[in-house]
């Protein structure tokens, strides 16, 4: 039955039906052929998955994320950004990297912080002479740091579905993100040196006008502060943090910036009803998928089968790395962390690795998928946008694959990168 | 005629749902505070479930007219015009089985919840059960109107191409 499962699953997805289609096409031949679930139990598993407290976070990041952006706060970033590191070798191309550790806490979705920055930096990182398999390379690979950073909607999910601490796995994203955008800037400036690439800006900034911009974009740069102060004085929860961002957002474009008004807030209220449909089906249909599985024992015999191969805690992790890259490859970010990390988190606890870290580890992995061929949702994005021949981009991207894969040695080698800030906050 | 009752259906979900995820957002920042001064309201998180499953299959539907469930082209993308064209219809053909499959089961399943009497409100188990019933069929009449778009090849005013 699981067999049957998986091919459904993969003939459907290779037809083109939508990912969160696919997931119910390939759910509801179980109800039908056993016999012993009601098909009234699938029904009653997508309402079940939508009553859940921490959930309702999702809703109120995307709100929040989309009215920052309608306030032009991105502008503000953008020129502090670009005073931060325009004047390194490889100007723009730092920038852009800078930019997306800033606006993870904004955007919390890769193939969102991708595309704006494709259509925003990319025309110009080309026309100072960079590229365009390179600029592709550079903005598809530093939107992956969005996954880390507070709110990441992928860490929300994962905190849901493994019930992990949300708060935590928040707090947990924060040095490796950091340590990510600095390992990109590190491959950037090495890319950039090669080909001669000039700096944006001819010298460093002064002072003052570091200060000046760093003041304008403060209120941004706050965001994923606010939570994590919010987290470790307990004062509220990821799900009541959500509702106080939105009601922050909204003071700072209407009072502070006071660029928000009722059409730019419709408008933002409109983008967050869209991205929420989106995901939220997504995970109803997981979760329909989801106990499918569970019925059927998956992830049991998936540990008895792993513990077969092999029972060294690092040669199982690397297995699952290996699982994980490889369907990041063919699903997007949402679907995989509700699918397949219920799967294979119960093996990685029973050897004894720390739920957190697997979580920052796993949220990274999974985006990893997205920048390679045959079907990288972030490749697509930014080669779709820059007109860029993925085999050009393949080839570009060469240096920051090695670059990251020294990261994700890393990370996986000490976990203290991860649960060092929580443990010492919470 | 047939277009302009898409429309309109399409501009009623709407604001039912910008209403909804506002209502929500109020609901829990209010009863946060609440808690915060020791007078919490028990009732407003239950409130927020139950309009956030209404808010979900609204939206869900909405971004099915917004071509937002995003799904692989590989094979779409090798195809000639015409057969892409038919791979289209057939796709949401089995799509218009599966959603009849579960609005047959989510009926049933409205009609079993309805005497339950759930949280601290007693409200009817089916407020919150009957949002799938709503929602699978808005999203059946999406998936029949993009079929009769496709069928025609016309397609462009149901769903627009910029997403």
């Amino acid at each position: 039955m699981m067999i049957l499962i998986g091919c459904l699953f993969a003939l459907f997805l290779f037809l083109g039906q939508p990912v969160a289609f696919a997931l119910a096409l390939a759910a509801v031949p179980v109800f039908v052929l056993t016999g012993t679930m009601p098909g009234a139990v699938a029904v009653q598993k997508m309402v079940a998955a939508t009553q859940s407290f921490p959930l309702l976070a999702v809703p109120f990041f995307i709100l929040a994320g989309n009215l920052m952006n309608e306030t032009g706060i991105t502008a503000r970033l953008v020129r502090f950004s670009r005073l931060l590191t325009g004047w390194m070798a490889g100007g723009l191309g730092q920038v852009s990297i800078v930019l997306s550790f800033m606006m993870g806490g904004i955007s919390g979705s890769a193939v969102a912080d991708a595309s704006m920055e494709a259509r925003l930096l990319g025309p110009a990182m080309v026309n100072q002479g960079f590229s365009k398999p390179v600029t592709a390379a550079i903005l598809a690979f530093g939107s992956i740091i969005t996954a880390t950073i507070p709110p990441s909607i992928g860490l929300i999910l994962f905190g849901f579905i493994n019930e992990v601490s949300i708060g935590r796995l928040f707090l947990a994203g924060v040095v490796p993100g950091a340590l990510l955008t600095v390992t990109l800037m590190v491959a950037t400036w090495a890319v950039a040196r090669r080909h001669g690439y000039a700096p944006d800006l001819p010298a460093p900034p002064s002072g003052r006008e570091l200060w000046d911009s760093f003041r304008e974009s403060i209120w941004a740069l706050m965001f994923p502060v606010f939570l994590i102060v919010g987290f470790r004085f307990g004062i509220f929860t990821a799900t009541e943090a959500g509702a106080f961002l939105v009601v922050y957002a909204l003071l700072v474009g209407a009072l502070v910036y006071r660029e928000l008004d009722l059409a730019r807030m419709r408008r933002a209220l409109e983008a967050s009803v869209h991205d929420l449909g989106m995901i939220m089906l997504l995970i109803m249909m997981a979760a329909v998928l989801g106990y499918a599985i569970t019925i059927e024992r998956a992830p049991q015999q998936v540990a008895q089968f792993v513990t077969t191969l092999t029972e060294n805690p690092l040669a199982i992790l690397l297995l699952i790395v290996a699982l994980l890259v490889v369907s990041g490859m063919f699903l997007e970010g949402a679907a995989n962390i509700l699918l397949v990390t219920p799967i294979v988190m119960p093996v990685l606890l029973s050897v004894g690795y720390d739920p957190i870290h697997m979580g920052i580890l796993i949220v990274l992995l999974i985006n990893l998928g997205g920048l390679t061929p045959p079907v990288g949702v972030i490749m697509f994005t930014v080669c779709g946008i820059l007109g860029v021949k993925t085999g050009a981009y393949t080839r570009a991207s060469v240096p920051f694959f090695l670059a990251l894969a020294i990261f994700f040695a890393v990370l996986v080698a000490v976990p203290a990168l991860s649960t060092w800030l929580p443990n010492t906050l919470m | 005629m047939y277009r302009s009752i898409g429309g309109h259906i399409r501009r009623t979900e709407t604001i039912c749902a910008l209403l909804l995820l506002s209502m929500i957002v109020v609901l829990v920042a209010a009863a946060s505070v609440a808690r915060a001064v020791g007078s919490p309201i028990i009732w407003s998180i239950e409130i927020a479930q139950l309009l956030f499953v209404w808010l979900c299959m609204i939206s869900a539907d909405l971004a099915l007219q917004n071509q937002r469930h995003f799904g692989l082209s590989l094979l779409s993308d090798a195809l000639p015009p015409g057969a892409q064209r038919w791979l289209e219809l057939g796709n949401r053909a089995v799509l218009v089985v599966l959603l009849l499959f579960l609005l047959k089961h989510a009926w049933r399943n409205t009609l079993l919840m309805h005497p339950r009497l759930e949280g601290a409100l007693q409200m009817h188990g089916s407020w919150i059960h009957g949002s799938m019933v709503v929602g699978l069929a808005l999203l059946l009449r999406t998936m029949l109107a993009q079929m009769l778009a496709i069928w025609r090849g016309a397609g462009n005013d149901d769903i627009p191409e910029d997403h």
